[in-house]
């Protein structure tokens, strides 16, 4: 939970915008939140306290957030998110195309926000190797993505490249059906067709190393026609 | 489509012109031919041979003669077979008395001492008629008809480019107009969504707030899971209605290479993960053949979840929905998304064809769908068998 200590700086001329995204990243864990209404104070607190991540919204009243971008960029190499109330693709890739880490448009549901901001600090400030040895528990079965391994019944398997891979995408989604395009996509970068009975082999000698019975399997869903499903 | 609309459109105006030039000419050809001799400015030589009485070996003009000639400050005489000057009016004095037979080719032609004239036969004499000095115009034409013809015929070609260079020009200035106004258009509706936007985005996350953080009164929860509702519609509208706005204008998203399945279970995966696709609904992909359409990934994908969304929303008490892809002639495919729920009301399978007004009762979903189709050249049809058939076909890109 390193990324939670990370400093915020929220650019926004809507007060009321502000005190829902401070409430809102306080609640998640955040401790270290500063807030700006316009360009020219962004600037300054931007450097002074070199926050780890800037929200920034376009249209502010002394200036826009594209020229504030660029000026920013020449002080800081933090990460830097748009949160714009214009949706208007040009906008979009303008911001995504000057460089910027993302681009969310109000109004935004909260959840959504607060991942993308995780994610981007994730991206920009990646954990150390050790702290990632997090234990998933599939009942009784225990998965290391730390190394690659998996515990059944007190018998240590290692993944293959393929079956690790597979695994980890159906774990980022956890809880949602991933499609079986989007599995071939992970493991086989590339557009040809296919891959989906190799992809089936896959799945079968996974469930052979994560599930007590792979025949009747508890963990590893199959989305009929869709794809798989890593049950939460 | 509308692109062959409009040639043909074109090719119509180009044939009316050119009927409409020619005709023009003809008229004014015949009005020239017609009143050009009549006109005011000119005497009326049989009228001027009227007023004549001859005498002896001369003649007499009346007075009405006399002031049609004043009228136009004209002066006449008369030229007997000999070339003889037996008759006059108010003629000055560098006219001669005797004309030689070149004098006369030439007079009849030309000009008198460059005064314009016209001459009349009289008996066997010659009136002429001669108007002061460079008050009109005379010339005298002939040439070979072949190439009189030629000259005629080479004025169809020049007509035709002078008029179709004001017609591509002013369908130019035309459309530069329409698309000033078209981008005036959806930048004005881009600015009054980012204005909803902006307060919807302060609503949305206070409601959301208050509603995690379980502190609303006793017997408010339900009141503010409706606003937290309402609110998240008005926001999905406004998304729906700049959706609109772009396709409506003709803005196309990206010409990539899009393959169907992939969008047709990406689009019902996320349905299910939702929670909006549940037990309830039994949903069958038979996609046996693989196809890929140029396109726009996010556009297509919005078509068959807002097709599969509308067979979930209509059956609210759970159905069947099978979705299937094949491939049709001239390298089409056609996506068909059915259901045995209560098919489609009357009053939409009659705006099948027209979506006129979509708007008025059955959302924007539908509309998005048509025009999404519209924009990747493909035909949708909405039909009613064993409950609601959307059959969506679209070129195909060779595999």
């Amino acid at each position: 939970m390193d990324y939670l200590n990370r400093s915020i700086l929220l650019v926004d001329d809507e007060e009321e915008i502000l005190n829902i995204l401070q409430v809102l990243l306080k609640k998640d864990g955040y401790q270290r939140i500063d807030t700006a209404p316009d360009c020219s104070h962004a600037f300054q607190k931007a450097e002074q306290n070199h926050p780890d991540l800037i929200l920034l919204d376009v249209m502010l009243p002394d200036g826009n957030g594209f020229d504030l971008y660029r000026k920013l960029r020449g002080i800081t190499r933090c990460p830097i998110l748009f949160l714009s109330a214009r949706d208007e693709d040009t906008d979009r890739i303008k911001g995504l195309g000057l460089g910027a880490d993302d681009y969310v448009t109000k109004p935004f549901l909260s959840e959504e926000l607060l991942l993308r901001i995780r994610n981007v600090l994730l991206r920009a400030y990646p954990p150390r190797e050790n702290d990632v040895q997090e234990l998933i528990h599939l009942g009784t079965v225990v998965i290391q993505f730390g190394d690659g391994t998996v515990t059944k019944e007190g018998v240590r398997t290692a993944l293959t490249a393929k079956e690790f891979q597979l695994l980890k995408k159906l774990y980022e989604n956890r809880g949602n059906i991933v499609t079986i395009d989007t599995l071939c996509n992970t493991l086989w970068d590339t557009e040809n067709y296919g891959y989906e009975n190799t992809l089936m082999v896959h799945i079968r000698h996974l469930r052979e190393k994560i599930e007590l019975d792979p025949s009747h399997p508890r963990y590893l869903i199959t989305a009929r026609g869709l794809g798989y499903k890593l049950v939460k | 489509m509308q692109s062959v609309k409009n040639k043909i459109r074109y090719i119509i105006f180009i044939i009316i012109t050119v009927f409409v030039a020619f005709t023009v000419a003809f008229l004014f050809f015949l009005a020239i031919s017609l009143f050009g001799s009549q006109s005011h400015s000119l005497i009326s030589m049989r009228q001027l041979s009227a007023e004549l009485t001859p005498s002896d070996h001369s003649y007499t003009l009346s007075e009405q003669g006399q002031t049609m000639l004043d009228f136009h400050q004209c002066f006449a005489f008369i030229i007997d077979a000999s070339g003889q000057r037996i008759w006059d009016y108010q003629a000055p004095d560098d006219i001669p008395q005797t004309f030689s037979l070149t004098d006369i080719n030439s007079m009849s032609r030309w000009y008198l001492n460059d005064y314009p004239l016209s001459t009349w036969n009289l008996d066997n004499r010659i009136l002429v008629a001669c108007y002061p000095k460079n008050s009109l115009f005379r010339y005298d034409l002939i040439m070979p008809l072949q190439q009189m013809m030629l000259l005629t015929l080479l004025c169809v070609p020049c007509g035709i480019l002078i008029f179709s260079g004001i017609f591509i020009f002013g369908t130019r200035w035309d459309r530069r107009q329409k698309q000033k106004q078209d981008q005036a258009r959806i930048e004005w509706i881009a600015g009054v969504s980012h204005d909803i936007r902006t307060p919807l985005t302060s609503i949305i996350g206070y409601a959301e707030q208050l509603e995690q953080s379980g502190e609303a009164a006793e017997g408010w929860q339900h009141p503010l899971s409706a606003i937290l509702d309402q609110a998240k519609r008005i926001r999905l509208l406004v998304e729906d209605f700049n959706l609109v706005n772009k396709l409506d204008y003709g803005i196309q998203g990206q010409k990539e290479i899009v393959k169907i399945n992939a969008v047709l279970r990406r689009a019902a995966a996320d349905l299910v993960n939702a929670g909006l696709l549940t037990e309830a609904y039994d949903i069958e992909l038979s996609l046996t053949e693989d196809a890929s359409v140029r396109g726009d990934e996010k556009l297509l994908y919005r078509l068959f979840y807002n097709l599969i969304l509308n067979s979930i929303r209509h059956n609210p008490g759970g159905c069947q929905i099978t979705v299937s892809l094949r491939r049709t002639v001239f390298h089409r495919i056609t996506i068909i998304i059915a259901d045995n729920g209560c098919g489609y009301p009357a009053s939409i399978l009659k705006k099948n064809k027209q979506t006129h007004n979509p708007w008025a009762s059955h959302g924007l979903g539908l509309f998005i769908v048509s025009k999404i189709v519209q924009s990747h050249h493909g035909r949708l049809k909405l039909s009613n068998q064993n409950g609601a058939a959307a059959r969506v076909t679209l070129p195909a890109v060779h595999p």
